[in-house]
């Protein structure tokens, strides 16, 4: 039963009438129950768009929506087991923080007690106990967003949507409440959709990633997978940073990147085949002039905190490296890398493929 | 020196303006205290006039068709407007700007244009009466309707709705729940001035209206053709007193203060 999908599109394109562009397109995708799923993407990618068609505010032009097996494509938002927290919170701006939670009770006509004890329940969940009597706008933008959860799960959905629900708070508010949700998952064990284009918020939380791109699912996969082996070039480039370089595949395990053979662990290619090189800033190590795969001139150094950034030109590419030690700007360096954090990958063939490619 | 000047000729202009606007009206509120008929001597105080008119039956009728005629008229206009303004509001920006000038027609057309036009239509299908000056009023008012709705319905919140059926909330209680009461002061104002519209209507109703259906406006007229007499002059009176309070509850209520936007092209 673990195992069962409790949410799962078939065939989900969504077409706005207005320019006829596609939102979504033909979209397959299955939820397991519980899990913790993130669709992650860049803006106007779908993601919301697709969120949207779960909790039944939006019709999908063909294709079905089916919960727990069964179809709901047609049902309204107000017959579906499924709840949302919005990107700008919707908060009831005319009730009090207590009535905006209970909102979703009072309409399943339960008793009055039990209304209260849920309430105050969730409140003391997300850490908001006492401010039952408070008006909304009196709120901080963390403490709406906590108050928008609460609404939202005081319901037991069996699915939690949440679009970019931290998207509207600073840095350090956003990394408390990231901690906060994955508690909250824990405690109330419901199935977490969640909406962000913040390839960091995803890699912590999910259970499973889904990176899309123009209405098209990219990948899914869990984090680690995600980030380590992206399978085309927009998700390395979208999910951290990335060096995508052309290279030619000679033969099995050894790349020509730039004129130089290069010895990776990838097989699999076509003798000669044209890919894409995708390598991760930090993977690539500042040596010794000679010393690397390739020499270049430092360009640029940046101090980031925790690494420096640094550019090195070699040839007609310019090479981003992180590391924890620095380079003198102006000075020709070596630029060394393991074969095993060398990524190969397909160049896109049809022109289907060609929008995978970041634009 | 010269800021003075400006000051007093702009203060002047104002107030010469103001004179001519208004001065007439005073003159005939006066005149219907006037204890005398005569347009040019006062004979002193007298609420005589007041009372001979709320003693005639002509005139109560006749009031009464041209109250009840507006709320009327105003509330059927509210429905079909409402809806027109929320379908407006949908469309994409063609048909929006086709539907906002079919909507601006009617109110810069000359109103006898309109009651003629009507008139010929209406004698086709349906016999002159109360139908007929109804159907005429509802018309004329739906613009009234969809200019003070659509702002409103453009301004709104739509996630609050969304998360009230979200939270499960039937599209009926949604509606009522959350949209409506964020459009209160568009609702507000546009039926107040629909009713405005329709009581102060002489020309639409005149063309439209059937024999033996009288309101304020046609009744005055057809009085003074026979002789002017002074109960028209409190009749008047009345009737710009009640238009005056609509307009001051309409601009000043709280409901457009709140949402601060100044009132474009009320009146
Ligand atoms: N109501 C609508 N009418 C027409 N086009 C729409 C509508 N809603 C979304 N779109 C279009 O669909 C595409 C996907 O939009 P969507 O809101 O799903 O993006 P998103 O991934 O949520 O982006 P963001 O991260 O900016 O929120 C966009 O090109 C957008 O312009
Ligand atoms: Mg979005």
């Amino acid at each position: 039963m673990a195992e069962e999908n409790i949410i799962e599109l078939r065939n989900v394109t969504k077409r706005f009438e207005d320019d006829g562009s596609i939102a979504v397109k033909d979209m397959n995708l299955a939820v397991r129950r519980g899990e913790f799923v993130t669709f992650l993407g860049p803006s106007g990618c779908g993601k919301t768009t697709t969120l949207r068609m779960i909790a039944g505010f939006d019709t999908p032009t063909s294709g079905s929506i089916l919960l727990n097996g069964r179809d709901i494509t047609a049902l309204p938002p107000n017959k579906r087991p499924i709840n949302t927290v919005f990107q700008r919170y919707a908060l009831f701006p005319h009730l009090n923080i207590y009535d905006n939670i209970a909102f979703g009770l009072k309409l399943k006509k339960l008793p009055e007690d039990e209304i209260r004890e849920k309430v105050t329940r969730v409140l003391e969940m997300v850490d908001m106990a006492g401010f039952e009597k408070r008006n909304t706008q009196t709120l901080s933008g963390g403490q709406q967003q906590r108050v928008a959860i609460a609404r939202a799960i005081v319901n037991e959905p069996e699915v939690l949507l949440l679009d970019e629900p931290l998207g509207a708070l600073d840095l350090k508010l956003r990394m408390g409440m990231q901690r906060e949700l994955m508690r909250i998952k824990k405690e109330v064990n419901i199935t977490f959709i969640y909406v962000t284009h913040d390839q960091g918020e995803a890699l912590t939380m999910s259970d499973r990633i889904i990176v899309m791109n123009k209405g098209i699912i990219q990948q899914e996969g869990d984090p680690v997978s995600i980030y380590d082996e992206p399978q085309n070039a927009f998700v390395a480039d979208f999910i951290g940073e990335s060096n995508i370089i052309d290279g030619i595949m000679l033969k099995d395990c050894l790349v020509r990147i730039q004129g130089i053979d290069v010895e990776c662990v990838d097989t699999g290619f076509e003798p000669n085949e044209k890919v894409d090189v995708v390598i991760r800033p930090e993977d690539l190590v500042v040596t010794e002039l000679g010393a690397g795969f390739t020499d270049g001139l430092v360009t640029e150094v940046t101090y980031e905190g925790a690494y420096y950034d640094i550019r090195v030109q070699a040839a007609d590419y310019e090479w981003h490296l992180q590391s924890n030690v620095s380079a003198m700007p102006g000075t020709r360096v070596g630029i060394s890398i393991l074969p095993e954090n060398i990524q190969i990958m397909h160049k896109p063939r049809s022109s289907d493929e060609e929008i995978l490619k970041k634009d | 020196m010269k800021k003075r000047l400006v000051d007093f000729i702009s203060r002047f202009y104002f107030i010469l303006i103001m004179i001519f606007l208004y001065a007439p009206i005073l003159v005939m509120v006066a005149l219907s205290f006037n204890d005398s008929r005569s347009r040019v001597v006062w004979g002193g105080f007298t609420l005589r006039w007041y009372g001979t008119l709320f003693s005639n039956r002509q005139i109560r009728e006749a009031l009464l068709m041209t109250v009840g005629l507006a709320l009327l008229s105003s509330f059927i206009a509210l429905i079909i407007g409402g809806a027109a303004a929320f379908g407006i509001h949908a469309m994409r920006r063609k048909g929006y700007v086709v539907m906002m000038g079919i909507t601006n027609i009617p109110l810069l057309n000359a109103d006898i244009v309109t009651g003629i036009s009507l008139m010929l239509w209406f004698i086709r299908f349906i016999p002159l009466g109360f139908n007929s000056v109804l159907i005429a009023h509802v018309t004329f008012n739906i613009p009234y309707i969809i200019l003070a709705l659509l702002p409103k319905i453009e301004q709104m919140n739509r996630s609050i709705y969304e998360a009230s059926r979200d939270l499960g909330a039937s599209a009926a209680r949604g509606f009522f729940t959350m949209i409506l009461p964020q459009l209160a002061g568009g609702i507000i104002s546009g039926f107040f001035m629909a009713v405005t519209m329709s009581m102060d209507d002489f020309m639409i109703t005149y063309f439209t209206k059937g024999a033996g259906v009288n309101t304020l406006s046609t009744m005055i007229y057809g009085e003074i053709r026979k002789g002017i007499k002074p109960e028209m002059y409190a009749l008047s009176t009345v009737i710009f007193a009640v238009v005056f309070v609509i307009l001051l509850i309409v601009n000043f209520s709280p409901a457009n203060k709140k949402a601060g936007n100044k009132r474009e092209g009320m009146i």
